[in-house]
């Protein structure tokens, strides 16, 4: 009984106290977005951009308040350590779903910031990254007019909770870390682009040679591409394809491809199975002849793709994780070394099938 | 028959059997009956009066008059004593009398765990009422009935109940022992003896069910659980049990199927609230605020924002106040009741929030917890459920969140590890009967 209640005492005064992790929500700046940069200057060569959310009980459009801070530094964790002198309250990542990284770093070297993001403990992994043009301030500093409450129109982008375009790809940390270390699989990146200084545009990739960028897609390129990694299946809804005057919406796809040795030439064979509806189309030209104007658009599309995998070949890069494929089915005994000739060697054969789930029309 | 009788039923203390020999003629009569369910006056003023007075003889009384039949095959004897029937033998013949008495009208309303559309009555302070209620309403030869005395002083009856062929024996002999065992000089009330059978002393979670209703005196008896009553206690016991019986309300059998299944999973919701919600408000307020969204983060900032103290400070300040609530309205009068809550939850709740004592997202937090409490269907489970909330609001100050999820693991640990006399008390299958080599299973004796 003397132990138990020296036990309440003892807990009773050290109520008082609370763990070192202890600090209140009101005791915190939660950071919205955050953008790195690649700066001219050889001592300081990062420049961090923070964009910090100003809390209010009012949430309406236009009512977002946010307060941006910039530091240049010559490593990112550094520059973090001086920011927290500058702010009065502890910065949170915890809720930063969006980090930008400025085109000009992507075009030299990611891998550093990566690794800081992914070691640091309160981002979280499930964070988006995006390349910012032409830089990751300028992308970061917008403040949409309409945006409800801080950080929230940059993470609605990179979330399928509210818009869901075909055009944008969404690339998480996790999935970033993973291409940047897997042989035969190489990363891919969104570009967020500044519209008229207060709205955002995300309809490209840029695929990138492990670290940095070896080329960036043009919007119709970068819906293709989304349509043929098909394992974000977030919906049914993969965007469409336009070849005129056809425009067709696609509602499921699947890709297969396998490897065939062909004497010297090494084959990929790629089939895509889709099932579509009719966005728009000449009145009667699918009612006379369904199968030769399926047909039309299968060699359309087909083709489509082909071109796009030639040029990513022509890159050099493997965002589709051909050579991933090609590790799990042959032995090389050095990859790094032999896969690139492998790679360049390869000749695409693409076939598709399209099966129609409704013209859109009563008839 | 009465030899007979001794070999097809179970050994009743409530079965009364009786052999009357006249003084003058030295006739022999034999009387059965079951005491709880016959009305001992009218058995009194047909057999064993005009017998004793033996003024006309007694074998045309059983002839002549309605309410006696003669019953020849013995296979019916067991049916009749259930029915309220008294069977008496004389001159190797034998006769049933109707004697049955249903004392519904002499029960207390329910208000402990009041039912819509179940029985409306509890059980009675006067325990041959309650066992007169429950004999018709179980009416299986297999239903024993032993007494036996508590109490040095008091001498109080306790009338231990089961259902011989469902019972668990070794339960039953471990529930005597320890009956036998306990030596007190008064005992007033059935609550007394649950913590005197409870065995021990700093146990977080009840081992048996205190009951005031005879429906789940009924139910528990076929499920092979032993029920305690006590002379003079409008409560029963109920043991063992398991975890899962708390959750469970009598009414759950009586509503629409899908509903109470809903109901069901709402009070382990409710359950699963009232013991984190504060914890979580900690943790997640000053060590974790990632988890929730972005919007309700700020929110909870701006909320938060005109509150000095740390978020525990705040918690502590809520919860002894709904604590004293709670209490108060217990003590005070019917008619002060509601005043009292309405002052403390209403008035004082919103005062509280402007004076910037405590932010508006605490006081959800803090009736949510009350709510969630009061769902829970049996008092002496939600009492102890009341209690599990402390511990972990203090694992939430040093540890945030792992300390929630490590108060949680502790409690399952500790309902994993209790044995209601004996049985397991957190598993959710009731009838497995003990393997070699089950972890923590009981030793087999």
């Amino acid at each position: 009984m003397m132990r138990l209640s020296l036990l309440i005492v003892y807990l009773s005064i050290s109520i008082v106290a609370s763990g070192c992790g202890f600090k209140d929500i009101d005791k915190r700046y939660f950071a919205v977005g955050m953008g790195i940069d690649l700066t001219d200057n050889e001592e300081k060569p990062y420049r961090i951009t923070l964009k910090l959310g100003v809390p209010s009980i009012e949430i309406d459009a236009g009512k977002s308040k946010t307060q941006v801070e910039i530091i240049e530094t010559s490593n990112i964790a550094e520059g973090l350590r001086l920011l927290k002198a500058q702010v009065d309250k502890e910065i949170d990542f915890g809720h930063c779903n969006v980090f930008i990284l400025g085109e000009n770093l992507a075009r030299s070297n990611i891998a550093e910031a990566v690794n800081w993001m992914t070691r640091r403990r309160d981002i979280q992994k499930v964070a988006a990254i995006g390349i910012g043009r032409p830089d990751a301030e300028s992308v970061v500093k917008v403040q949409p007019v309409i945006e409800r409450f801080p950080g929230n129109a940059l993470g609605l982008f990179f979330s399928n909770d509210a818009t869901e375009s075909s055009y944008t790809f969404i690339e998480l940390l996790t999935d970033l870390f993973r291409r940047l270390n897997e042989k035969g699989l190489d990363p891919i990146l969104p570009v967020v682009m500044v519209q008229k200084d207060s709205t955002y545009i995300v309809n490209r990739v840029a695929l990138l040679d492990k670290e940095k960028i070896s080329i960036v897609l043009e919007p119709d390129e970068t819906q293709l591409l989304i349509q043929l990694l098909a394992y974000l299946k977030k919906a049914n809804l993969y965007g469409g394809f336009y070849s005129p005057p056809f425009a067709i919406a696609i509602q499921t796809i699947r890709t297969k491809y396998n490897f065939q040795q062909n004497g010297p030439a090494l084959h990929l064979n790629m089939h895509i199975k889709q099932a579509i509806t009719f966005d728009e189309m000449p009145t009667d030209a699918y009612f006379n002849d369904p199968k030769k104007t399926i047909n039309q658009l299968e060699t359309a599309y087909s083709e489509a793709v082909k071109q796009l995998l030639v040029k990513i070949q022509e890159a050099n890069v493997d965002p589709l994780g051909f050579g991933l494929r090609y590790r799990a089915k042959y032995h090389l005994h050095d990859f790094e070394q032999e896969w690139p000739d492998i790679y360049q060697s390869i000749k695409f054969d693409v076939s598709t099938t399209m099966s129609v789930h409704g013209t859109g029309l009563l008839k | 028959m009465l030899e007979r009788l001794k070999v097809i039923l179970a050994p009743a203390e409530d079965l009364m059997q009786s052999e009357i020999i006249h003084p003058v003629t030295r006739q022999k009569l034999e009387l059965a009956y079951y005491l709880p369910i016959c009305d001992e006056q009218k058995i009194h003023d047909y057999i064993t009066v005009p017998f004793s007075k033996n003024q006309y003889p007694i074998m045309n009384l059983f002839l002549s008059n309605a309410n006696f039949k003669r019953v020849t095959d013995p296979a019916k004897w067991n049916d009749l004593l259930l029915r309220g029937q008294a069977l008496v033998e004389y001159q190797n013949q034998i006769f049933s009398f109707d004697a049955l008495k249903y004392e519904y009208l002499n029960l207390p309303d329910s208000n402990f765990e009041p039912s819509i559309r179940g029985p409306q009555h509890s059980l009675s302070e006067d325990p041959i009422i309650s066992l007169n209620i429950i004999r018709n309403s179980y009416m299986s030869p297999e239903l024993v009935i032993d007494k036996m005395q508590i109490g040095n002083i008091s001498q109080t009856n306790l009338y231990i109940l089961y259902d011989q062929r469902k019972v668990n024996h070794h339960t039953l002999d471990n529930v005597k022992n320890k009956l036998s065992s306990i030596h007190i000089d008064l005992i007033h009330s059935s609550g007394e003896l649950e913590r005197l059978l409870n065995g021990k002393k700093y146990q977080l979670f009840p081992t048996l069910l205190v009951t005031e209703r005879f429906d789940r005196i009924g139910r528990a008896l076929s499920f092979g659980k032993i029920v305690l009553i006590l002379k003079g206690s409008q409560f029963a016991l109920i043991l063992p049990v398991t975890f899962y019986d708390f959750m469970h309300s009598v009414e759950d059998h009586y509503e629409s199927y899908w509903m109470t299944k809903m109901i069901v999973v709402i009070r382990y919701i409710a359950l699963i609230l009232t013991t984190t919600l504060p914890g979580l408000y900690i943790a997640i307020l000053s060590y974790n605020p990632e988890i929730f969204r972005l919007q309700l983060a700020f929110t909870l900032v701006a909320s938060r924002s005109i509150v000095p103290y740390p978020s525990f400070i705040e918690v502590i300040i809520m919860l002894v106040m709904i604590e004293m609530l709670l209490e108060a309205s217990i003590r005070t009068p019917k008619l002060i009741g509601s005043t009292s809550t309405t002052v403390g939850g209403l008035i004082l709740g919103t005062a509280i929030q402007q004076a910037g004592l405590v932010s508006s997202i605490m006081i959800i937090v803090t009736s949510l917890v009350a709510i969630s409490n009061l769902v829970l269907p049996i008092h002496t489970m939600s009492l102890a459920i009341r209690f599990l909330k402390y511990p972990i609001i203090v694992a939430a100050i040093f540890f945030g969140l792992a300390g929630v999820f490590l108060g949680i693991l502790y409690y399952i640990t500790c309902l994993c590890s209790t044995r209601s006399f004996g049985e397991y008390y957190f598993r959710l299958r009731g009838n497995a009967s003990s393997q070699h080599g089950d972890i923590g299973g009981t030793k087999p004796t």
